[in-house]
């Protein structure tokens, strides 16, 4: 079990948006985390990834406590979410976007004494053949197309050698087509480096097709997990997704 | 005992005339989103119009101090129009450089303005003999115009309350200050607004300014203390808020009157030591919210 | 496109060999109150570079940078006056205290946003600034300090220019080099994008605060190498009327270009020199009318403006180049 999620919660005003969630991840495992909007997907992961403090709960990380922790304390524990709108640099290149990630990862963050210039050119045009920006390493990313920055935001969070990678609709705004390729390739590069990944995600066919076990939020509460096919039978989930 | 009674009575004097200062900027602030470093060059200019007007226009008779208190807000309040329709309008929405840039230029252009205007001499402006005595309460003699400031003060506070909560214009503002697109989507002119609030702010400062001259002299190196603790008061009661601006403006000059008290010339570090404690409890002021 | 960026480094360094020249030859042809104007724009400069290095880089806009390049002018004229240290160590002390108030300062600061931080690094100047102007016994208050000795070896002219012109060199030299760095690199994306930057492991306020702290160090360095310059330490250049000077030479040569607070710098004293010898005192009348015209017009500065230019000329070139 890599991650452990026990009893978290997390109130706005007196809304609940996360309430009393338990959830685990085995490792190396795929798991997608539906919902209807307003479910408390969103929220919940910004409560793994140290965007929002939690009310309550734990959240075990490789046997240690990491609720509450904040955002840069997360990452260096190697939990890397992407974003749901998209959040880059937009007036700096593809390729230094990518290299921050990876000087920050390897402690280079306070480095005053040597020029980042080409730093770590290797590591970052490799990651980059494998989002297939390659020929836009010297773009600006404000100017790149959207399909692009969704690439580029997950070379960002795998640049960190992640263990567990939270995507929140790493497709979303994409056309069907690019969507099926963004996915794609998010789970080629998850299988081959071993990586846990959870995903959140509204296109049912990604959901059925890529995940390996399918957790339901409903109104901040858990009410389902399964593997596909229990989801798909569940009565619960049809209720709320079909209606009464 | 009389002494502390004293400071206190100084002190909400002090605390009047910030109050007066800073509810305009904290107008301005919230509902236009504008920095306008140029408000304590306002105030001081009021003092400068007051000072003309009660012994120029008006010869410096018993009276004229408070024809020249009706005038000079009026005039202000127009004076604030114009700069709102010339200069600030075309920087709404900008950077924050870009109006500290241009705010603080004004400061500068205000600043040899008075030198032109009024040369380098500090101006007195003759006391006025109605309300100019002083009264006695508990057996401690107040000044009356003391009590006359904290008067006029709490009337504006509650005038402002009622326009900011009852009337259109405050509804209006309000609604500018939280989403000024949405607000010209329903048709809500919100350059209107903008310039309203933006007058208002300076007729304010006018009252401020008018009353001040009473109580001190006028002189040239006014104006950065007196933008700086505007600021201060904005900050520490939090961006936008009237209430805010009430409370930080008391605790800022009973901080002052009690320090100067106890410590001499460096009461001023205490103000400094109050926004510092305020903001490291409330990182958006006593009634802010991290909105803006 | 590379044949672009060669011939722009070509020309840079062109242009920065042609200015190491000058600078180093200037003494032979001027004295006086010329050599004294070049070493205002040196130290002027120095100082707008040290401030860019938090405005630019870091994207914190401080308006409170005098009182750190008071506190270093102070300490200088006060242990120039009154102790025997060798003037290497003054410096030294005098920066160093620039920082300490720097990290104070900088502590309470750097989690504010935007125009929080702006005013309250205004308020912290001003406090330092009152401290100064009200401390009569030890700064002499509003009558300063006056005849400041200076050590047998810079009474000269040229050597002085010299001394200020080095130090001021090396240390923006190593600005230079600390904005490359990966430090420096990091720095300008919390400033692009801090929200992200966290999200990639950074304490973006652990990285503004450094840079707040090394960029008050070199402010402290310039008020004391002002010190030298002028022999004396009066409150007027420590209060806000200092940190706007310095903010505008930034903003007038552009932020983000490294030299281009330099350029600013340069401007801002030739200008003052040239209005202050035809009005002798309308000077802040001129000044706060530049304010106005730079916002409203030039708001990303003179560099930036010809960057632009510059751009949009190669831009065209390269179009009508495309099609022989």
């Amino acid at each position: 079990m890599i991650i452990k999620v026990e009893g978290l919660n997390k109130s706005f005003g007196g809304v609940k948006a996360v309430n009393n969630v338990n959830l685990s991840l085995q490792r190396s495992e795929i798991r997608a985390l539906i919902g209807p909007n307003g479910a408390g997907k969103t929220t919940f992961f910004k409560l793994l990834a140290g965007n929002l403090k939690p009310d309550s709960g734990r959240v075990i990380f490789e046997d240690e406590d990491i609720a509450g922790l904040k955002p840069y304390e997360i990452y260096r524990k190697q939990i890397h979410k992407t974003f749901q709108h998209l959040n880059l640099y937009p007036k700096l290149t593809v390729f230094k976007s990518v290299q921050l990630a990876f000087v920050s990862q390897h402690g280079k963050r306070w480095d005053l004494f040597s020029w980042m210039g080409r730093m770590f050119e290797d590591e970052v045009m490799d990651l980059l053949h494998k989002v297939e920006l390659v020929d836009k390493a010297e773009v600006q990313s404000g100017a790149l197309s959207h399909g692009e920055k969704r690439r580029l935001d997950l070379a960002i969070a795998l640049a960190g050698d992640p263990k567990l990678l939270l995507l929140d609709e790493a497709a979303s705004g994409l056309s069907p087509d690019e969507a099926r390729e963004v996915m794609a390739l998010i789970i080629r590069l998850a299988r081959e480096r071993e990586l846990t990944v959870c995903f959140i995600e509204h296109d049912m066919s990604f959901v059925f097709g890529l995940a390996e076990r399918i957790s339901v939020l409903h109104m901040g509460e858990l009410i389902a997990e399964g593997d596909p096919e229990e989801i798909r039978n569940n009565e619960t989930v049809k209720r709320i997704y079909l209606g009464e | 005992m009389e002494t502390i009674f004293l400071i206190l009575v100084g002190g909400m004097t002090k605390a009047s005339i910030y109050f007066l200062v800073a509810a305009g900027l904290t107008l301005v602030f919230g509902v236009g989103k504008v920095i306008n470093f140029a408000h304590g060059s306002l105030y001081v200019l009021a003092m400068y119009v007051t000072y003309s007007i009660s012994t120029g226009l008006f010869g410096g008779g018993p009276y004229s101090f408070w024809y020249a208190l009706v005038l000079t807000p009026i005039l202000l309040g127009a004076f604030g129009c114009i700069i709102e329709r010339f200069l600030l309008r075309r920087i709404y929405g900008k950077e924050h450089l870009v109006q500290l840039l241009l705010t603080y230029g004004l400061v500068y252009i205000f600043q040899d303005i008075y030198r032109l205007g009024w040369g380098v001499m500090p101006k007195i402006v003759p006391h006025t003999t109605f309300m100019g005595g002083s009264m006695s309460i508990m057996n401690v003699t107040i000044p009356q115009f003391n009590l006359f400031v904290i008067f006029c003060s709490a009337a504006v506070f509650l005038a402002l309350s009622l326009v900011v909560s009852k009337t259109s214009f405050g509804r209006f503002s309000r609604a500018v200050a939280f989403d000024e697109g949405m607000c010209e989507l329903l048709g809500v002119n919100t350059q209107a607004v903008y310039t309203g609030i933006f007058a208002l702010g300076c007729f304010l400062a006018g009252i401020g300014g008018a009353l001040a001259t009473q109580l001190g002299v006028v002189h040239l190196g006014m104006s950065a203390h007196i933008t700086i603790l505007a600021f201060i008061l904005v900050i520490v009661g939090g961006v936008g808020s009237i209430n805010g601006a009430a409370v930080a403006a008391i605790l800022v000059g009973m901080t002052e009157s009690f320090g100067a008290l106890f410590l001499s010339e460096f009461g001023l570090v205490l103000i400094y030591l109050v926004m510092v404690t305020v903001l490291l409890w409330r990182p958006f002021g006593l009634f802010g919210k991290p909105a803006f | 496109m590379l044949r672009d960026d060669k011939s722009v480094n070509r020309t840079k360094a062109a242009l920065g060999t042609a200015l190491a020249l000058a600078l180093l030859l200037t003494p032979l042809l001027i004295d006086g109150y010329w050599l004294h104007l070049l070493m205002e724009i040196i130290i002027l400069g120095f100082f707008a570079i040290s401030l860019n290095l938090v405005m630019g880089y870091g994207g914190m806009i401080s308006f409170g940078h005098a009182g750190f390049y008071g506190i270093g002018l102070y300490i200088t004229a006060g242990l120039l006056k009154h102790s025997g240290l060798p003037l290497p160590l003054i410096l030294l002390t005098a920066s160093l205290c620039g920082a300490l108030c720097g990290l104070i300062v900088g502590y309470l600061c750097v989690r504010l946003r935007a125009f929080y931080f702006a005013i309250l690094t205004l308020a912290f100047g001003q406090l330092i600034w009152a401290v100064i102007f009200k401390w009569y016994k030890v700064t002499g208050g509003e009558d300063g300090i006056i005849g400041v000795p200076l050590p047998e070896f810079l009474s000269n002219e040229t050597t002085l220019y010299f001394f200020i012109l080095a130090i001021c060199a090396f240390c923006i030299g190593i600005i230079y080099w600390i904005v490359n760095t990966s430090f420096g690199q990091v720095l300008a994306a919390t400033r692009e994008n801090s929200e992200r930057t966290e999200c990639i492991g950074v304490n973006c306020n652990r990285h503004r605060l450094v840079a707040f702290v090394i960029s008050t160090f070199f402010a402290g360095l310039a008020g004391g190498l002002y010190c030298l310059l002028s022999r004396s330490a009066f409150p007027d250049l420590v209060e806000w009327g200092k940190s706007g000077e310095v903010l505008l030479s930034c903003v007038l040569g552009g932020m983000y270009s490294f030299f281009g607070p330099f350029v600013g710098a340069a401007l801002m004293i030739m200008l003052e020199s040239l209005v202050t010898s035809f009005f002798t005192d309308r000077w802040p009348l001129v000044l706060g009318t530049i304010f106005v015209v730079v916002a409203l017009a030039v708001p990303q500065g003179i560099t930036g403006y010809i960057q632009e230019k510059l751009q949009r000329r190669l831009a065209t070139l390269k179009q009508t180049g495309a099609t022989p």
